[in-house]
Formats: structure tokens, C-alpha cells, sequence
């Protein structure tokens, strides 16, 4: 086990290169806001016509405005693409040189990941929130104790998100091209982890299955912790299960990994 | 004249062809991917207007909805088999100097640019949008004429024609900024706005989506001619004629760009 300092420069590192793309980081903040923006408008038509506080599976039109636009601002906070990361190092055949290095690939791409977010968190979620902060009527959190739970529960989206796209990174061990793949599972991700729309709405067999899955740990989870919908059993119901998912999901990149190197052949020097 | 550059492109084509397919499993997986996006996109309409709990948006029911949801499918995934050239223009053709391989060739630029690769899975969104058109038509008892059909294939090949105007002419501003990604990003996003009926967002996206970025015309407007709601008709009709405009702005914009085009001199 190598101590935890050796990765520190990995997040240096990370947080280093998010500052070299400028206009990826203004198109960045623009994005968010035109995604609010959209769902702001199709909420509002949802609830077009119904007397104001009208309560829709749980949900009302100004709680609706809140869950969407936190909900983005969180995503860009624990966001995080190590799987594209992976993608490039396998492609590019940098990965003997990774391998070559005494630490822990997998420990160091989530260490990069998570250098990412501090910066996000700083530099890149802020200024999303602002504008959209700005623009529509979003609601303080619930209670202080809410908005803690929150912010813990933020830990965990960025871990679980980590986590899965390690997963998904480590396709490119077998596959010549996983840029298909990770754009479905961005597109998949929204829906599942129940950003675009909360799980009171799917229909009850995916609501019951989803509710058994780590995605909603990603946006309903933190979400319902924000407006202050669980109560004491189900919160520790709640954290109990993403817990074990973390440790579960960090266990699968360690066997895959494994797998993966053993078949690895690197060409020539 | 004519026939030799399309056999040179028909040569482009399966070249890629050979190459793309050569990866059988990885083919497959992209294939499945872009299934699975469309199909993400869909479940979040179907459940959201779930004809139960909430009956329309502002008005516009269930099957409507659908049925421009699944109508902006078809021209953006006949765009998206050249899109991919697009994005990351500015770095691989700008940057990396690639577009002196293009102007070498005593072929136009722009079609060797939209043609050096295809995205042919997009269609498996083809599929995914013709299956939602024709279950939403059934739902709103629409059936198809021959006009109909023939105002679905034209309306569908203007919207692509729209997306892929916009596209180019962002693209030409890689000439003059030099930047690995681009601009295109926000304005893929902006492509959801299209998705849905306009008349749900406030005016000043009404009028972006019109006159600005014209995306209101890549599924909304030209699907109001099956809804027979006459307010729209001037707007559904027109959709041909900005197609040509956006065309003939792109053309210009590439034009320009091309001229400001200084190699990186390796």
C-alpha cells in the first residue's frame, strides 16, 4: 500500500490542465445554463394550467425549478471524464509508462478525478451557478442540516461517478474506439440517476429497480437531501446502500483492471 | 465531370466502408450505443407526458409531442453521418495543419472534409425516429399521402441541411480563433430546444430558434403540417427556403475561412 501523498501530484496535475482550455471552460458554463434553461421551460408547460402549488408525483412546479437546476449545477461540480482519459492513455500506448510508475493505476486515475472536481468546485460550478441563480427562481435548501447532507452526498455522486466511468474506461483495453459508449452512457446516466426527471415519474417497475442501482446517488439522492424529502431511517436507509455500491464498484475496476493488464500487449518501445 | 467527383466520393465512402467494418464487434457496440441514446432521450418524454399524470405540455398532447420528438431524429442523424468531421475541426484540420492534405487535392474543401469519415451508426437513430413518427401517427390517426410522404423526405433533408449550415459556418470560425474544441458545444445543446414544440419556451427562444439559430425548423416547424394547426403554416412551409439561406450563409462563411487559412508549416 503506498501512502496517499504520492497522489497528490496527480491532482496538481489534473487541476493544472482544466486551466490550459479557456473557451472549453465558457462554453462549459454556457452549456449548463442552456441545459436549465430547456428543462426550466418543459417543467413549467408540464405544470401550464394547474392552480400554483399543484403537486405532481411528489413535486411542486417551484420545487421542480430547484431539483433542476441544483441538479446541474452538482453535475458539473462531480463530474469527471477518466474514462475518455483512459481511452487516450490505452490508445496512444502512454499506458507502459503508467504501469511502469509504483502506484496504483487505479488509485491515481480516481486521484485525478478528484483534483478535478476540487477545481470544478472552485472555479467551474460557481460560475454555472451564478447565472442560473440569477435567471430562475431557485430555493434555499431545506435546512442546514439538508444542505450538509447535500454537500456530503456530493462525495458520493463524484465517487460512484468516479467509479463507473473507470469502468467504462477500462473498455478501451478491449475496444478500438469507446467514444459511442461513453456518450450513451452520459445520455443514460441523466436519465437514470433521475437528473432529468425524479424516479417518482418512471413508471413502478424501473422506479423499483432504480432504486436498488447506484445512479440516483448522482442527482435524485442528493437532490432529495436538498429539499429536505427523507427522513431520519430513509437517509441512513439511503447512505447505507451507496456505501456499499462505492465499495462494490471500486472492487469491480480492481478485478477488471487486473484482467485487463494480464491480457495487455504493449508494441515495441 | 459530375460523375467522376461522385465516383471519388462513392470511393471515399467504401474505403471508410472496408475500414469501419473491419472492427466487427466494435461496429456493433457504436451501433447499440446510439440506440440507446436516442432511446434514453425518449423514455424521458414518454414518462414525463405520461398521458396520466401530466396530459400535455401547455397543450400540445402526448402523441404530439412524441411525434416531433421523433421527427427531429430524422434530420439530425442524417446529419450526424457527417457530423463527426465537424466537431474538432478546428484542432485536427486548423491546429495539426491537416487542411493542407485538402487543399492539395484538385477537389472542393468542404466535401472532403464532410466526407473523410461517417458515422453510420446514427442510423440506428433513424430507425429509433421512424418507429416514434409512425406509433405517434397512429396515436393521432394520422395516415400518410404520397404529398406527405414526400413533404417528410424534403423537410427532413432541409433540417439536416439546416444542422449542418449552422455546423460549417461554426466550423469556419476555427480558421480565425485557433482553439482545440471550438464553439460548436453550446450550440449542439441548444439543438434540444428543437426537440420540442416552440411554443413552450418564452419569446425571446421562440425568436432565437426562428431567425437566430433556425433549429426550430429542424423538427417543430415542419412537423405542425401533419398536426393541422394552421398557425404555423407559414413558418412549416418555409422550412425549404431557410435550408437554402443557412446553405448559402455556410458557403460564404467556409469561403472566408478558407482564405484566412495559414499551414502550420511543418
Amino acid at each position: 500500500m503506498t501512502s496517499a501523498a504520492v497522489y497528490i501530484p496527480f491532482v496538481r496535475n489534473a487541476f493544472l490542465s482544466m486551466l490550459a482550455y479557456r473557451l472549453r471552460y465558457y462554453t462549459g458554463i454556457l452549456t449548463y445554463f442552456v441545459f436549465v434553461a430547456v428543462h426550466y421551460f418543459i417543467w413549467s408547460a408540464v405544470f401550464a394550467g394547474r392552480e400554483p402549488g399543484a403537486v405532481i408525483n411528489g413535486f411542486t412546479l417551484d420545487e421542480m425549478i430547484t431539483y433542476v437546476a441544483v441538479g446541474w449545477i452538482a453535475r458539473s461540480m462531480y463530474f469527471s471524464d477518466i474514462d475518455e482519459e483512459i481511452d487516450d492513455i490505452v490508445r496512444t500506448g502512454q499506458i507502459g509508462v503508467y504501469l511502469l510508475r509504483p502506484v496504483n493505476f487505479q488509485h491515481m486515475m480516481l486521484s485525478q478525478a478528484f483534483g478535478g472536481m476540487l477545481f470544478r468546485g472552485l472555479f467551474f460550478s460557481l460560475p454555472v451557478a451564478i447565472p442560473i441563480l440569477l435567471f430562475f427562481p431557485v430555493a434555499p435548501p431545506a435546512s442546514v442540516a439538508s444542505f450538509v447532507l447535500f454537500l456530503f452526498s456530493m462525495l458520493i455522486a463524484f465517487l460512484v461517478f468516479a467509479e463507473i466511468n473507470f469502468l467504462v474506461g477500462l473498455l478501451a483495453f478491449k475496444l478500438k474506439s469507446i467514444n459511442g459508449i461513453v456518450r450513451a452512457k452520459y445520455f443514460l446516466m441523466q436519465l437514470l440517476s433521475g437528473l432529468l426527471l425524479p424516479l417518482t415519474f418512471f413508471p413502478n417497475a424501473f422506479r423499483v429497480v432504480l432504486e436498488w442501482l447506484p445512479f440516483q446517488a448522482m442527482s435524485y439522492l442528493p437532490l432529495q437531501f436538498y429539499l429536505g424529502k427523507l427522513s431520519g431511517p430513509e437517509i441512513v436507509e439511503a447512505l447505507a446502500l451507496q456505501f456499499g455500491w462505492i465499495l462494490v464498484l471500486y472492487l469491480l475496476g480492481r478485478y477488471f483492471l487486473s484482467r485487463a493488464l494480464y491480457f495487455l500487449t504493449l508494441q515495441g518501445g | 465531370m459530375v460523375a467522376r467527383t461522385l465516383s471519388i466520393y462513392g470511393r471515399y465512402f467504401l474505403q471508410f466502408l472496408k475500414a469501419r467494418l473491419s472492427y466487427r464487434g466494435d461496429f456493433i457496440a457504436s451501433v447499440l450505443s446510439s440506440i440507446v441514446v436516442s432511446i434514453s432521450g425518449l423514455l424521458f418524454v414518454l414518462f414525463l407526458v405520461d398521458g396520466e399524470q401530466v396530459k400535455s405540455l401547455k397543450g400540445w398532447s402526448q402523441a404530439e409531442v412524441l411525434f416531433i420528438y421523433g421527427y427531429s431524429f430524422l434530420a439530425t442523424a442524417l446529419f450526424s453521418t457527417v457530423a463527426p468531421n465537424l466537431y474538432g475541426f478546428g484542432d485536427r484540420y486548423v491546429i495539426q495543419g491537416q487542411f493542407d492534405r485538402v487543399l492539395l487535392r484538385p477537389l472542393s474543401t468542404l466535401p472532403q472534409v464532410l466526407f473523410d469519415s461517417f458515422n453510420l451508426e446514427s442510423f440506428g437513430n433513424f430507425a429509433v425516429g421512424s418507429t416514434v413518427i409512425i406509433y405517434a401517427s397512429s396515436q393521432l390517426g394520422i395516415t400518410f399521402s404520397f404529398v406527405d410522404v414526400l413533404w417528410l423526405l424534403v423537410s427532413a433533408f432541409s433540417g439536416a441541411v439546416i444542422l449542418l449550415s449552422v455546423f460549417v459556418t461554426l466550423a469556419s470560425m476555427s480558421f480565425l480563433f485557433e482553439d482545440k474544441l471550438g464553439i460548436s458545444a453550446p450550440f449542439f445543446n441548444l439543438l434540444n430546444f428543437g426537440r420540442y414544440p416552440i411554443p413552450i419556451f418564452n419569446r425571446a427562444i421562440q425568436v432565437l430558434l426562428s431567425f437566430v439559430v433556425p433549429f426550430g425548423f429542424v423538427a417543430f416547424y415542419p412537423a405542425t403540417h401533419f398536426f393541422g394547426r394552421a398557425e404555423y403554416r407559414l413558418y412549416c412551409y418555409a422550412t425549404p427556403f431557410v435550408a437554402l439561406l443557412t446553405a448559402l450563409v455556410a458557403a460564404f462563411a467556409w469561403r472566408f475561412g478558407v482564405s484566412r487559412y495559414s499551414s502550420t508549416g511543418n
